[in-house]
């Protein structure tokens, strides 16, 4: 599974890399050290359903930053072998805990919806995280967790320096992937 | 008998296994000869094949027709003497009611029936049904439902299922997931006691069925893969109090080892072993737990079980022998005092539990009368033990084996074969058995009618990856990517009937899928058991041959029963319900593209959700009413 993401890395520029690996340190750190309540999401709506009709909550702005970013996918990677969800969901497939492979989420598939049920634990099994793993760290597990169901064909491909904001994830719907970020959609399809 | 049992199929595997298939071949060759030259009623008539080999009284006493625990008697024989179906007949087997358990994960259970009642319990969350089988389609009588957490699912290795309840004295007793046993009243429901005994955020549950002997339910916990400490401990079975609890590692004391202590090797004595021979403190979360069967000798007041693997299962990080796990206890029924200990397994590599069944036959071995034990390990040995002492006797293949190379029976010491042990950071690939074992918890049944024992198994090998692990508690702690595979011939399954005495299998049957059915033999000298495809199948016990078959509506991983119903008449019944470590793919709804999913197990059945869906169903058959 790393060999996609190094394969990533390899394509990105020198100076793009620098660029990018600092912001992201930068950031990294920056979320880690902010206290659980302001690091979180505000509020994560795990439910497509809005009675008399609505809409769900705004995304935490931070999505746009970690989503299909190779740098955090990367940290993510080595966190979930870390802390031994690969022990629950080995590579992917899962096991004592659900596959995350198969872009089938009961609690959500967005990247702060992930990063909810990592830090609050889902009631059948999933332990929560949250006051254990710095929220930083939460959030990089999530960008790789998100990671996993890319749609194949727009694997690989050339990556670009600087992320652009993904498309609004309110085109979500079960069966037809969430897009990822634009280092990955570019590849020819 | 050799001392030294060089293994018949470690080293050139094609010719090793053409020279089984001939011998099985000729075997049954013999058989159809003999049945041809007596005639159509030969396979009843037929001779037992070892007439010395038998159960002890003690620990199976007459079969009155019931069911009331999931072994079927002390001594683990899963034999009825119902012979109203038997091979001329069974064609003609038919469902008589079947009852939907309102839950879809593994069934591993065995239906109980006392009293004109039946008692099922089900996989996570452990529903209790009571079924009256006086009325026409065996109504509910009642259901309990135990409430167990339900996050215990998450900390439960593989799929969440449940092995079996036990009755005694008005009491059904069942084990809950998520680390409860619990007494429930058999006439009305209602529960009378419930004890917590495991703690699900260290990564313990509860899945073994309990035995009571003697007045004290047995009970022991699971979650080796969660760098749990393995025990067993008994409750008093009037009030749930616990009596004792004997840890599988740590001191002595807490291993409930004194001075009546006597292992029959060397190399299983001295003070503290529990202790010194683990890195510091690493006993503590070691594993050792108790998953599987226990057995009981009323004659030699001594109860048999196994220990489960070591944890975590990358051994570079546990140096030592790491007892007391994948060994086996003989114990005290009243006391738990440790009597002796064998370890199968000394720093296991291969997740090899000690925890498989332990069928207490009386039989003659070179020229003697033994009181023995035979236990087919995880290893793929077939272990014959003394089980007034723990000399082992024999110890014999019953399939493809690489790991190892036989076992020397001056020491009780198993030889490694080098190449397939693991380290860390290398793929060590091709090994024979694959942590789930020759044969993981499914149990075997012993005819003393053909002196056979009938062995659910399976053929499947793995490549493993040791990888460093952190310890966090109340997450898995295992260190290894594991990927299964298919063994020599491709079939992932085998039913094999083995004779104890003459350490030899009389025939063998291939499935694709790996048996993790249990297997039951009646005195109408028919095998039943269960495909992960759902086939419930018919086997006549002297040549394996199929005599009839049922697709029920999903895999089958419990263990049939044979049971006289009010009527007089002989039932088999059986839970339908894909599952358990091998069925994990489609009762968790993984992904078999990772071929490390489930421990590794989906790279084995990558094919399993084109075979089999998720279900949960009781299906008892019966001959037509005459």
């Amino acid at each position: 599974m790393s060999l996609r993401y190094q394969k990533h890395n390899r394509c990105l520029t020198f100076a793009g890399a620098m660029v990018f690996t600092l912001t992201g340190l930068a950031l990294a750190q920056q979320s880690s050290y902010l206290p659980p309540s302001q690091s979180g999401p505000p509020f994560v709506a795990v439910t497509k359903l809005f009675p008399g009709g609505g809409s769900p909550p705004p995304q935490d702005p931070r999505v746009k930053m970690y989503q299909g970013n190779p740098f955090y996918i990367n940290e993510g990677h080595r966190l979930f072998i870390w802390y031994n969800c690969v022990g629950c969901h080995s590579n992917g497939g899962g096991g004592m805990g659900p596959a995350l492979m198969d872009n089938q989420w009961r609690y959500g598939g967005q990247l702060d919806q992930i990063f909810a049920s990592i830090s609050q634990g889902r009631p059948n099994g999933m332990p929560s995280w949250n006051g254990k793993i710095p929220d930083g760290q939460i959030w990089e597990l999530a960008t790789f967790v998100r990671s996993l169901s890319v749609p194949a064909s727009t694997r690989g491909g050339p990556a670009q320096a600087v992320p652009v904001p993904p498309p609004p994830m309110t085109t979500h719907r079960p069966g037809k992937p969430v897009s990822e970020a634009p280092d990955v959609t570019s590849a020819p399809k | 008998m050799n001392r030294l049992k060089p293994l018949n199929c470690n080293i050139i595997l094609m010719q090793c296994m053409a020279g089984k298939s001939r011998r099985v071949l000729i075997l049954k060759l013999a058989v159809l000869l003999m049945v041809g030259l007596i005639g159509g009623k030969a396979t009843a008539q037929m001779a037992p094949v070892s007439g010395v080999t038998n159960a002890p009284k003690a620990s199976a006493p007459p079969d009155d027709g019931q069911w009331s625990m999931a072994p079927k008697n002390y001594a683990q024989t899963r034999y009825s003497e119902l012979d109203q179906i038997n091979s001329n007949n069974v064609a003609g087997l038919q469902v008589a009611f079947t009852f939907s358990l309102g839950v879809d994960r593994g069934q591993e259970a065995a239906p109980l029936v006392v009293n004109n009642t039946m008692y099922v319990v089900t996989a996570f969350p452990n529903f209790l049904y009571a079924l009256d089988l006086t009325k026409p389609g065996a109504p509910m009588k009642w259901e309990y439902q135990p409430m167990p957490e339900a996050a215990s699912q998450g900390v439960a290795c593989c799929d969440v299922v449940n092995r079996g309840a036990v009755y005694w004295d008005g009491k059904v007793i069942i084990n809950t997931l998520d680390g409860n046993t619990i007494a429930v009243n058999a006439k009305t429901g209602k529960e009378i006691w419930k004890t917590k005994l495991a703690d699900i955020n260290r990564g313990e549950t509860i899945t073994m069925a309990p035995i009571v002997v003697k007045g004290k339910v047995l009970v022991g916990n699971s979650g080796g893969e969660m760098g749990v400490r393995g025990w067993l401990t008994a409750l008093d079975v009037t009030s749930g109090k616990i009596v004792w609890k004997a840890y599988s590692t740590g001191p002595d004391a807490d291993v409930l080892i004194g001075p009546d202590f006597h292992p029959f090797y060397a190399k299983d004595r001295g003070k503290d072993l529990g202790v010194k021979s683990w890195p510091p403190d690493a006993w503590k979360i070691g594993g050792g737990t108790v998953w599987g069967w226990i057995a009981y000798d009323p004659d030699l007041n001594l109860i048999y079980y196994g220990t489960g693997n070591p944890g975590p299962w990358n051994a570079d990080q546990r140096p030592g022998d790491n007892k007391w796990t994948c060994g086996i206890f003989a114990r005290n029924a009243d006391t738990g005092a440790a009597k002796w200990y064998y370890q199968m397994f000394p720093h296991d590599e291969h997740d090899y539990d000690g925890v498989n069944e332990e069928i207490l036959l009386n039989m003659r071995v070179d020229g003697q009368e033994r009181k023995v034990l035979v236990h087919p390990d995880r290893d793929g040995y077939i272990y014959v033990i003394d089980r007034t002492n723990g000399q082992v006797l024999s110890a014999e293949t019953y399939g493809y084996v690489n790991s190892t190379k036989g076992v020397d029976l001056k020491t009780g010491e198993i030889i490694l074969n080098p190449a397939k042990r693991t380290k860390l950071g290398q793929t060590v690939k091709d090994i024979c058995p694959t942590a789930s074992g020759e044969k993981d918890w499914e149990p075997s049944a012993f005819s003393p009618k053909t002196g056979l024992m009938y062995i659910p198994h399976e053929n499947i090998c793995m490549d493993s990856e040791d990888t460093e692990v952190n310890y966090i508690a109340g997450t898995p702690y295992v260190g290894a990517d594991v990927r299964m595979k298919a063994g020599p011939g491709g079939n992932r399954g085998v039913v094999t009937a083995w004779d104890p005495a003459k350490h030899r299998p009389v025939w063998e049957l291939k499935e694709d899928l790996p048996v993790w059915s249990g297997a039951l033999v009646t005195a109408g000298d028919i095998v039943f058991y269960g495909t992960m495809e759902g086939w419930f199948k018919a086997v006549d016990a002297h040549t394996g041959a199929l005599k009839w078959e049922f697709k029920t509506g999903s895999g089958i991983i419990g263990q049939p029963i044979a049971y006289k119903g009010p009527d007089g008449r002989e039932y088999v019944a059986v839970l339908s319900g894909v599952g358990g470590w091998a069925g994990a793919v489609v009762a968790g709804n993984l992904d078999p593209q990772d071929p490390t999913a489930a421990l590794g197990f989906a790279g084995a059945v990558p094919d399993l959700k084109k075979k089999t869906t998720a279900g949960g169903a009781l299906y008892v058959f019966a001959l037509p009413k005459a």
